[in-house]
């Protein structure tokens, strides 16, 4: 093969790479085997070609363990993980939403509101979107249908509380943003802070306005005597309550830093199961399963990511996306633009773990390149802004018909006889108060800056 | 996405569930591989945790940091490879499978095969033979973790590499015979 061949080869490389991964992603192979297989493989191609040598082979082990030790806060989503779990598991969320829906059962729309605030409790078990939606949906959809709330209206709201965790601390996702846009954690947290309470007002606002009058106010006997109401609410509200003060106080507080914070939350919700009376060899038996498995999934897919960058930047993958957008020559406010919708688009698809490990990191240089000073406010606070408004357009992007994927959980985990056009109809007034929000933050940087410039002052 | 993985987890655990006994010598090893993950978790998951909270205690008590403290990175990394494979046994690892349903159950089963010998089996043999290499060379030379009283020895987790991908392709290997067995009409589809 002439050498002239061979380097237009090994520069098409990163390009093909993606090309192979876009298509085989939709094999239906796991995400991790597409990724360490294309990585391993185009690392045979690049030897082949005598464009890499050898020895480079011993460097893939190394990416692997590199990768698992790249993060002090990876230990922490593990602790944050098995949280969630405990508090779905071991039947609090239920106790949560009972307790929640006694104190707003006279509200108009009031079993929604209650919906919507367990939403935000579970945040941490909501870094995994579909875990969050089907949990919620299993505890309180067929009582909001039995309550005389339409499917759409219910499903609805459901798919709203079940979603708006993951951008709410301390939800795993935003570690991730965090890491990858290099922001400190502590900001990120506080940064989404603003604009998922003003979605959350703004969805409650919008059922209590539009929901008919009567639904959900069925009778939900409370408990008789004075220290029953006390034992539900300190059980189901005060407890769990306390919990994610506990982890985000923590924070602010500054007794623990965001990666330690994950262990308070763990050891707090373990405290809490045995309060709860259920403590079992079975449940703890079930907790670790289950953690170690969502763990498993997260961290192999961080693994063989690592693996799959190996060969991409060798062959200078990193700066063929730079080049590719520069050569388009747009603006900062298009390149922006450009770059959501590609994200958004992908979050059909794909769930945020891929795409803030896989695609997020192509387009850092990018977006780090952007010149959005001026309209933030500093000069880092653009990278903030624009993490957050990423994890406000994967949330948007999860509820969006046909695709978006947080639809098609509920619709597998609701009674039957609750249609996919229902759920449709349901979502719509969610998705526009989602993109009003996102139109306003992008304009109001404010927004998202405010909070973490009050608590850690202007990022330098 | 990751709910079907749930769904597809519970299943799994449906089919080898309790008081089923393991049947031929695919379950005995996939029993073994969910053993090791279960067992690492349910060490390791605690250790980490005290770990943290005795560096925070430590940390707000002015006390000096303990041998213990600095581990937490080690047993984060064994808990990360020790449940890889157990987590492929109850095919816990997340798939896009939007067009997957469309293929049908041969075709799924060739999807699965080809993408094993194709991928999981160059991966997984780099990783033991060069990941062998690396254990060998931190064995010999007695490397010890960059910490006081140097105990942890290194090489022990330099090994969790190529066990941890070496209990992956095992299970994905069973996972394939199985796949195999249903295309020559010898088993049901897994």
């Amino acid at each position: 093969m002439s050498e002239e061949l061979i380097y237009q080869i090994a520069d098409a490389i990163p390009f093909v790479m993606l090309g192979c991964l876009a298509v085989l992603l939709f094999s239906g192979l796991p995400v991790s085997v597409v990724l360490f297989g294309l990585g391993t493989f185009f690392c045979l191609v690049g030897i082949l070609l005598g464009e890499m040598p050898v020895p480079a082979l011993r460097t893939i082990p190394l990416k692997l363990s590199d990768a698992v030790r790249g993060s002090l806060f990876y230990p922490a989503v593990a602790m944050l993980l098995f949280m969630g779990v405990a508090l779905e598991k071991s039947g609090i969320a239920h106790d949560m939403l009972r307790s929640v829906h006694l104190i707003t059962r006279r509200l108009r729309a009031g079993m929604i509101v209650a919906v919507l605030l367990i939403g935000v409790v579970l945040a941490p078990a909501a870094g995994i979107v579909g875990a969050s939606v089907v949990t919620i949906s299993l505890i309180a959809l067929p009582a909001m249908l039995r309550a005389g709330y339409s499917a759409p209206v219910a499903t609805g709201a459901v798919a709203a509380a079940g979603t708006v965790g993951i951008i709410l601390p301390p939800a795993v996702m935003l570690f991730f943003l965090a890491y990858q846009f290099q922001v400190p954690f502590g900001s990120m947290f506080m940064a989404t802070v603003v604009p998922g309470g003003l979605l959350i007002l703004l969805y409650a606002g919008w059922y209590m306005i539009t929901a008919p009058r009567g639904a959900g106010t069925v009778d939900q006997p409370g408990p008789g005597t004075l220290a029953g109401w006390a034992l539900l609410l300190i059980r189901g509200l005060v407890l769990p309550v306390a919990l994610i003060a506990l982890v985000l106080g923590s924070i602010i507080m500054g007794w623990a830093t965001p990666s330690q914070s994950g262990a308070v939350g763990a050891a707090g919700s373990l405290v809490l199961v045995v309060i709860s009376g259920r403590l079992s060899w079975r449940l703890i038996r079930e907790l670790v399963e289950t953690t170690a498995n969502l763990s498993a999934m997260v961290f192999l897919i961080i693994m063989a990511a690592a693996v799959f960058s190996y060969p991409f930047r060798y062959f200078d993958g990193d700066s063929a996306i730079a080049d590719a957008l520069a050569a388009l020559s747009i603006g900062p406010w298009e390149t922006l633009l450009l770059i959501t919708g590609i994200v958004f688009v992908l979050g059909f698809f794909i769930d945020w773990i891929e795409i803030t490990i896989i695609t997020l990191p192509l387009f850092f240089p990018v977006l780090a390149g952007l010149d959005f000073a001026d309209h933030a406010g500093s000069d880092k606070a653009p990278m903030l802004w624009i993490a957050a408004m990423m994890a406000l357009v994967l949330q948007t992007s999860f509820l969006t018909p046909p695709f978006g994927f947080a639809l098609f959980f509920l619709k597998g985990s609701a009674p039957p006889g609750v249609t996919l056009g229902d759920i449709y109809r349901g979502i719509v007034p969610i998705v526009a108060i989602q993109l009003a929000v996102i139109a306003l933050v992008m304009v109001m940087p404010g927004l998202i800056t405010w909070l973490p410039e009050q608590l850690y002052g202007v990022p330098r | 996405m990751l709910s079907s993985a749930t769904a597809r987890r519970n299943a799994g655990r449906r089919r080898a569930g309790p008081g089923r006994a393991p049947r031929g010598w695919l379950d005995r090893i996939e029993t073994w591989i969910k053993r090791i993950g279960l067992a690492a978790a349910l060490i390791l998951l605690p250790a980490m945790m005290i770990a943290r909270l005795t560096e925070i205690s430590t940390r707000s008590l002015n006390l000096p940091g303990s041998l213990f403290n600095a581990m937490e990175a080690e047993f984060f990394l064994l808990f990360a490879f020790l449940i890889v494979g157990s987590a492929a046994v109850t095919d816990a690892h997340v798939r896009v499978d939007i067009l997957r349903d469309r293929f049908g159950a041969r075709g799924r089963a060739w999807v699965e095969i080809l993408g094993t010998v194709f991928f999981v089996v160059p991966f997984t043999v780099v990783v033991i033979w060069y990941g062998a290499v690396l254990v060998e060379s931190a064995w010999s030379d007695n490397e010890r973790a960059a910490f006081a009283f140097g105990a942890p020895v290194r090489w022990i987790v330099v090994l969790a590499t190529p066990v941890g991908i070496a209990l992956l392709g095992l299970a994905i290997g069973c996972r394939v015979t199985r796949h195999i067995a249903f295309l020559r009409g010898r088993a049901p589809a897994p």
